[in-house]
């Protein structure tokens, strides 16, 4: 190429395929547009050397396709922000080797006049464009009328009334496009509008007079009481105390859903993976090749796959509520308290949806335009507990406090409070010693409320779900498989068993060796498996992650743990939620116990360690639960911080800081429990 | 009390102009002058807090809720301070369809 732009990561389309670039404001219901017009022929990439989004989709014209890109949702191109340039450079051609053969401009026809500077300005840059003035069902709904005759003179482009939600005007759209496309030029821009620019005093204050002289020629009528029902609704929900309630309960009513609807589909991926296990196992030669495909690769793709549901399940609820418009509510609302510990209001929603998953929420800090902020946001959010976590939570509760159904709610809560104090705090910290300085100001729209689309937050938790799937899977997938290498080499003789075992197991061993010498069938087979529990489990000791586990004892044991649960530890961080079934093996609990929490917390629960002592007191699962949801245990968070704040600088301070946090925080726990208990 | 003179050029602010986070709720007025950083300028003036533009009080509070160009926004209590605003009748500005 002659000059030096960036290159696209994907190919770029020939001449043959037009290109027409989506612009508009936020909550101008660009996203249900693109939707409507391209389908499921979407994909999302990111703008070479920038971590914002690109989402390129295809759209059926009457002769062929175009691609459409779905640009940022933008306010103004005055190019203050980088959302904002890159706009201006794709419709100026700086991103595709040419200019885009279109600029398809969404307007919100119920904000006519704010809309109409962004449109203002991409009127002036005199490429092909057309106005799709999208709810205009809501405009009718109103009361209003719209001379869109008049618009389109003042603009001097075709405008054509749609409705995405419903798909109404789509078909005149497509033709409007195209026709323009083939036209031969936009002719000129109408002189009212040609004349902001030139204007010598502020060029937004003269655009703006034109915005809102072109809305009041255009729109007749009075808007009816109905457009006050935000205003009515708004005078609770961002009340100071009623507001703060109102937000408890939603989010309360959010997560519960959540728990509770994901359980079904979680239960089925679940029963599919082990059926799965069984029918390949069942097809292949005993031996390490089953089972690093049974173990390793099913059972790594089946822990990634378990937490798809609640993952899925959050995001439709928080695009849902963010179509709503109660988001920017929320976050006005919070914004006075988290500006206290240094966070702005804004990061409320990857914070929130940091609660399924810390992957995609990272990526959504992208809403937070300052960049302190966003480093902040970014390094405080995996303190927050994700659904990996739960597992966990829910097998140290159940050893605590089992039949004691409060209580172990009450733990869970407690989890889940230390887990936002600490991001909180650790935020605060931040604020006064390497991120100095205050937030940016609360300045937020706050759209009228409407109802959700389902369709547009469907695709949308589609779009995601693919993504946390290549990014978390992929490296989680990698991970397993080398785990399963670490737990089942170097093997364990069988000669070498009574090096690590204890007189006592040992004496168990020759007893089961003695009755399966003349047992029948059946109980031979139920001996067999007992010795191979007891076998698998000290060979595990014997394997490197045993070995790395029996090494760290000095380092560990101030906290309550031994190499058993060393191993636990040391495995889970590559991915948390194998902490429970490694813990199985290494504590020769059945095979199958795994699976029903149930019967692992009660074998769990009579374990002895080779000292004698309980192998899961009181003070060590108390230090073990709080380890747990401090620790960043989840390598491909930090292959996304390092993506998302440009180095791996950060990334290392994040596990770091957690990890003396987490480490700090189980000793404390320990100490302080073996005490008191 | 003047507020602190870090630029060249000192602005007074004008006698009978208010800071808009003094402005009551359902008040209507034109913004005059804002004496923000330049970040904070241009995050304003393309929200459409721009000078020569009706903006009306919908709820006071830490943020506020202002209407400007018929969109709501929410804007904090330091930023709202740095806004001056003349106030107007009520009657002919700011009805619900501006």
């Amino acid at each position: 190429m002659p000059l030096n732009l960036p290159v696209l990561d994907r190919p770029t389309t020939s001449r043959d395929r037009p290109v027409v670039a989506l612009v508009g404001n936020p909550n101008a219901g660009k996203t249900t547009l693109f939707n409507a017009l391209t389908g499921l022929r979407a994909s999302t990439a990111n703008y070479a050397g920038t971590t914002i989004e690109k989402r390129v989709g295809s759209m059926g014209l009457s002769q062929g396709r175009a691609e459409i890109i779905d640009l940022p949702g933008l306010y103004g191109l005055t190019a203050g922000t980088v959302e904002e340039r890159l706009a201006r450079d794709v419709l100026m051609g700086a991103h595709t080797e040419h200019k885009p053969s279109a600029a398809l401009v969404v307007v919100d026809a119920t904000n006519l006049a704010r809309n109409l500077y962004l449109t203002g300005q991409v009127r002036e840059l005199g490429l092909p464009m057309v106005v799709a003035l999208n709810m205009m069902d809501l405009v009718e709904s109103q009361g209003l009328r719209m001379d869109v005759a008049a618009l389109e003179r003042e603009l001097g482009a075709p405008v054509v009334p749609v409705s995405a939600r419903s798909g109404k005007g789509l078909a005149e759209l497509r033709s409007a496009l195209e026709a323009t496309m083939q036209s031969s030029g936009m002719g000129e821009v109408p002189e009212p509008l040609r004349g902001c620019s030139a204007c010598g005093g502020c060029p937004h204050a003269a655009r703006y007079a034109w915005a809102e002289d072109v809305h009041d020629k255009v729109l007749r009528g009075q808007v009816a009481l109905s457009a006050s029902a935000t205003e009515r609704i708004d005078r609770w929900l961002t009340h100071p105390l009623l507001g703060l309630l109102a937000f408890a309960a939603i989010m309360a009513g959010m997560f519960i859903s959540i728990f509770w609807l994901a359980d079904w589909p979680m239960g089925w991926i679940e029963d599919g993976i082990a059926a799965l296990q069984a029918w390949v196992g069942a097809r292949m030669a005993e031996g390490d090749l089953r089972s690093f495909v049974v173990d390793g690769v099913i059972g790594g793709v089946g822990s990634v796959l378990v937490f798809l549901p609640q993952i899925c399940i959050l995001f439709l609820l928080i695009c849902l509520l963010e179509d709503t418009g109660y988001l920017a509510r929320a976050a006005l609302v919070m914004d006075k308290l988290m500006r206290r510990v240094g966070l702005p209001g804004r990061a409320f929603v990857p914070m929130l949806s940091a609660h399924a998953c810390a992957i995609p929420a990272i990526m959504a800090t992208r809403v937070i335009e300052d960049r302190r902020d966003r480093l902040v946001a970014i390094l405080v959010i995996p303190l927050l507990t994700c659904s990996a976590r739960l597992p966990v939570y829910a097998m140290v509760t159940a050893l605590l406090f089992a039949g004691q159904p409060v209580l172990g709610a009450l733990v869970f809560c407690a989890a889940y409070v230390l887990g936002a104090t600490a991001a909180l705090v650790t935020a605060w910290m931040l604020k006064k010693t390497l991120l100095p300085g205050q937030s940016a100001p609360f300045l937020m729209e706050l759209p009228t409320y409407k109802m959700p689309s389902l369709r547009t937050a469907l695709l949308t938790v589609l779009d995601r779900g693919v993504i946390f799937l290549k990014n978390a899977g992929t490296v989680i997938l990698v991970i397993s498989m080398v785990l399963w290498a670490m737990s089942t080499y170097p093997k364990m003789p069988e000669d070498r068993l009574a090096d690590y075992a204890t007189p006592e197991v040992m004496a168990q061993v020759r007893a089961l060796q003695a009755q399966l010498a003349d047992a029948d069938e059946a109980t031979a087979e139920e001996l067999s498996a007992e010795l191979d529990a007891i076998h698998g489990s000290y060979a595990m000791r014997y394997s490197m992650a045993g070995r790395i586990g029996a090494a760290l004892e000095p380092v560990f044991a101030p906290l309550g743990f031994d190499w058993r649960i060393n191993v636990g530890v040391v495995s889970s961080f590559a991915a948390r939620e194998t902490l429970v079934s490694t813990l199985a093996i290494v504590y020769a609990a059945d095979a199958d116990a795994a699976d029903e929490p149930q019967r692992l917390r009660d074998t769990l629960h009579e374990k002895r360690r080779d000292d004698g002592t309980a192998a899961f007191s009181v003070p060590t699962s108390l230090s073990l639960l709080v380890f747990f949801v401090l620790a960043m245990q989840c390598l491909p968070t930090q292959v996304v911080t390092r993506r998302e704040t440009g180095s791996w600088k950060w990334a290392l301070f994040q596990i770091g800081y957690m990890t003396v946090l987490a480490y700090t925080a189980a000793l404390i726990t320990y100490q302080a429990a073996s005490q008191l208990v | 009390m003047s507020s602190s003179a870090t630029t060249l050029n000192v602005v007074q602010p004008s006698p009978d102009t208010f800071s808009l986070d003094t402005l009551a709720s359902g008040h209507c007025a034109i913004v005059c002058e804002i004496d923000a950083s330049n970040g904070d300028l241009q995050r304003l003036q393309v929200m459409g807090v721009c000078v020569g533009r009706r903006i009306a009080v919908v709820k006071r509070g830490d943020p506020m809720i202002v209407r400007v160009l018929g969109a709501r926004l929410g804007l904090s209590l330091e930023l709202a301070r740095q806004v001056r605003v003349t106030p107007v009748d009520r009657k002919p500005c700011c009805q619900s369809h501006a």
